[in-house]
């Protein structure tokens, strides 16, 4: 398995990759933010262990930046600040898991296993899950008896940050993120009358309202 | 507020003392001027009575005076009519005395006025009745002629005591409503005050962030400095917590950086001061994240924000799902909607973090919080069903300064973050076992902050 360390730790961070290929990984590393981003969207890693305090581009903007083009490479944040607050932006950021210095190798190697088994297979541009395909050439989805059902431009936006991490609860914030520039001011209630119409047209068990959390889309699971 | 030192109080004393005595001053004078205005009504009136019965008197040559009394008034002759005149002359040989017929036998107890001089006086009636009596004395032929004329003051007594009451009576409405109205005018010139009262109350509590600045001018600066001083505490709040996480930062990376140097392939067979090391790397931890945690508590918790449930709870449960994706487990939050409570939001996220997190790595499907406000302090729960804990290791952990034993790793750590915000806030944290889920319960009642009892 690949993984990419971005930590500006220089001595931690080779320390890390020393670890992890003893541990099997292939491991690329790089100590800056910019450098980091860039690379995680040119090679497909398996994984990303990512420092929050980097220099040049903070570990959670290369998160959202790579969230927002749809790089779904799973992502572990590394970080000192410790707080639940953190954690909780951090991982509302699209982060798989967290972290906090000081660790033990073990329990990273333990997480990095656990999160690569997370997203389902991308395969000639589409996407299927729970009997659902998201087709990205057509923009539209295809369900289990083989209906097809046109998406609009927004719906289907939507859609795919679902399809992208389906056992992922999305607040409602991170969706508007995925639809809007952050500098737009939109109301939020402008996802539930997405959430709706989508609703409508997969079927109403499809997407999970789960109070105060967000939004999940659990086709087959029903309420 | 004090009696003696009571704003509205002193402000009403003097409004209304000096409004009862304007009204006694005023009915007084009013009340005077009229008794005098009568009498010399009257006076008048007398006066030219007496020049009518001057001009009806004769004196014959032996001095003797005679009154033709059918030209005068007839209300003279009626006896007691209240109406009488009573002419005396004296220095004759024979002092002579000439009564209206309306006094009877009755003689009027005059004084006795020097030659030319005129009175008017109050005397006694024949009927004992108040009487107004005007005396002027004249020389007569080198003898003194007294007249006087008399009129019974009763009836306008009577009217001018009617009109007194009557005064008095719309005086003391005037006087009352007035005091009501002054009354009324300083309870609403106070209630920009009571606002502010509430507010800081509120404010106490956590619910807002600062006073509302919608008061008079007298009080606006006062509250304007009380919301820039309550923004500086917050600016400071939020300076001296990202210092400490940029301190936390410094210190931790090195610190990770050397615990990992301590599996250099230099180290090899180093065993026993490898072992050493990092017993001291994590003890220094721990005591960095100790001290750390502590100054960041012990700032004021009324300059923070106050704690939304909803939004920590909510985006805890979704991040804690979303790591621990791979179990599914259903967590049911009771609160009543919309509640906001007077802690730290930065704490409590920390606090119910952990809880959470530990709820999560013992929940088989189900973990229940429930947060309720009882009298002054907030109960909280939270609760699985995992395996729970034995009663033995129950007593273990609720006693004070008994370290967490790590079973599974962040376990001991978590709940020893939890219980030094609980300690933080004055409240009580106790474990038991969950009689809804079956598994663990933790128990944290946290009172209301209250810095001052104001009333």
């Amino acid at each position: 398995m690949r993984i990419l360390i971005i930590e500006d730790d220089q001595v931690l961070a080779n320390q890390l990759k020393r670890k992890l290929e003893a541990a099997h990984f292939a491991v690329d590393m790089v100590y800056n933010g910019t450098d980091g981003e860039a690379m995680g969207n040119e090679t497909v890693y398996h994984a990303v262990v990512l420092d929050l305090g980097l220099p040049g581009q903070s570990g959670l903007t290369i998160l959202k930046n790579w969230r927002k083009n749809n790089n779904i490479v799973p992502v572990i944040i590394l970080t000192a600040r410790n707080t639940w607050q953190e954690r909780v932006q951090g991982i509302d950021a699209g982060a798989d898991d967290y972290l906090g210095k000081p660790f033990h190798v073990e329990e990273l190697v333990a997480r990095l296993k656990a999160i690569t088994h997370r997203y389902s297979a991308r395969s000639q541009g589409k996407w299927r899950v729970g009997g659902f395909c998201l087709d990205e050439e057509r923009q539209c989805i295809t369900k289990e008896d083989g209906e097809t059902v046109a998406l609009t431009a927004m719906e289907f936006r939507l859609m795919r940050v679902f399809m992208l991490a389906p056992t992922r609860i999305h607040s409602k914030e991170s969706l508007l993120e995925a639809l809007y520039d952050l500098d737009k001011e939109v109301d939020h209630n402008i996802i539930e009358v997405y959430i709706n119409h989508l609703r409508k047209k997969l079927g109403k068990e499809s997407f999970r309202t789960l109070r105060w959390q967000g939004y999940l889309f659990a086709p087959g699971e029903g309420e | 507020m004090t009696r003696q030192n009571s704003v509205k109080r002193k402000l009403l004393t003097t409004l209304v003392v000096s409004l009862a005595a304007m009204f006694f001053l005023l009915w007084w004078v009013v009340s005077g001027a009229l008794q005098e205005l009568t009498a010399n009504y009257l006076e008048d009136r007398m006066e030219l009575e007496i020049a009518s019965i001057l001009a009806e008197l004769a004196l014959d040559s032996t001095d003797f005076i005679s009154l033709n009394d059918y030209h005068v008034d007839a209300l003279f002759r009626f006896a007691f009519s209240g109406y009488y005149y009573q002419i005396s002359l004296q220095g004759a040989e024979n002092p002579q005395l000439l009564r209206s017929r309306s006094l009877e036998q009755f003689t009027l107890a005059l004084p006795t006025l020097p030659m030319g001089g005129k009175a008017r006086l109050f005397i006694k009636g024949p009927k004992n009745e108040n009487l107004l009596a005007l005396v002027q004395t004249i020389p007569l032929r080198g003898k003194t002629l007294t007249v006087a004329v008399a009129e019974d003051l009763t009836p306008i007594e009577e009217d001018l005591n009617r009109f007194q009451w009557i005064y008095s009576l719309i005086s003391l409405l005037f006087l009352g409503v007035l005091t009501l109205t002054h009354v009324m005018a300083v309870r609403r010139a106070m209630l920009p005050i009571e606002q502010i009262h509430r507010d800081v109350i509120q404010l106490e509590m956590g619910r807002i962030r600062k006073l509302r600045d919608d008061v008079p001018e007298e009080v606006k600066h006062v509250v304007n400095h009380i919301n820039r001083l309550l923004l500086r505490m917050e600016q400071r709040l939020v300076r001296s917590r990202s210092t400490i996480a940029n301190l936390a930062h410094a210190l931790k990376n090195p610190l990770a950086t050397f615990s990992h140097l301590l599996h250099h392939p230099v180290l090899d067979g180093e065993v026993a001061l490898q072992k050493e090391l990092e017993e001291r790397i994590a003890l220094l931890n721990e005591l960095i994240e100790r001290e750390l945690r502590r100054a960041r508590l012990a700032d004021h918790p009324l300059s923070g924000s106050f704690f939304s449930p909803e939004q920590s709870l909510g985006a805890l449960t979704r991040t804690l799902k979303n790591i621990n994706f791979h179990k599914n487990i259903e967590v049911s939050m009771d609160f009543s909607p919309g509640l906001l409570l007077p802690f730290d939001q930065e704490d409590m996220t920390e606090m119910f973090g952990n809880l959470l997190d530990n709820a999560f790595k013992w929940a088989n499907e189900r973990i229940s919080v429930t947060l309720e406000e009882r009298e002054m302090a907030t109960h909280i729960w939270v609760e699985d069903d995992g395996p729970g804990v034995n009663p033995a290791e129950i007593d273990s952990l609720s006693q004070r300064g008994v370290r967490f034993d790590e079973t599974r790793p962040g376990h001991g750590l978590g709940l020893a973050i939890v219980r030094e915000t609980v300690e933080h806030y004055e409240g009580t944290i106790r474990f038991m076992h969950s009689p809804t889920l079956g598994g663990f319960r933790v128990e944290v009642v946290l009172p209301v902050p209250r810095l001052h009892p104001f009333q």
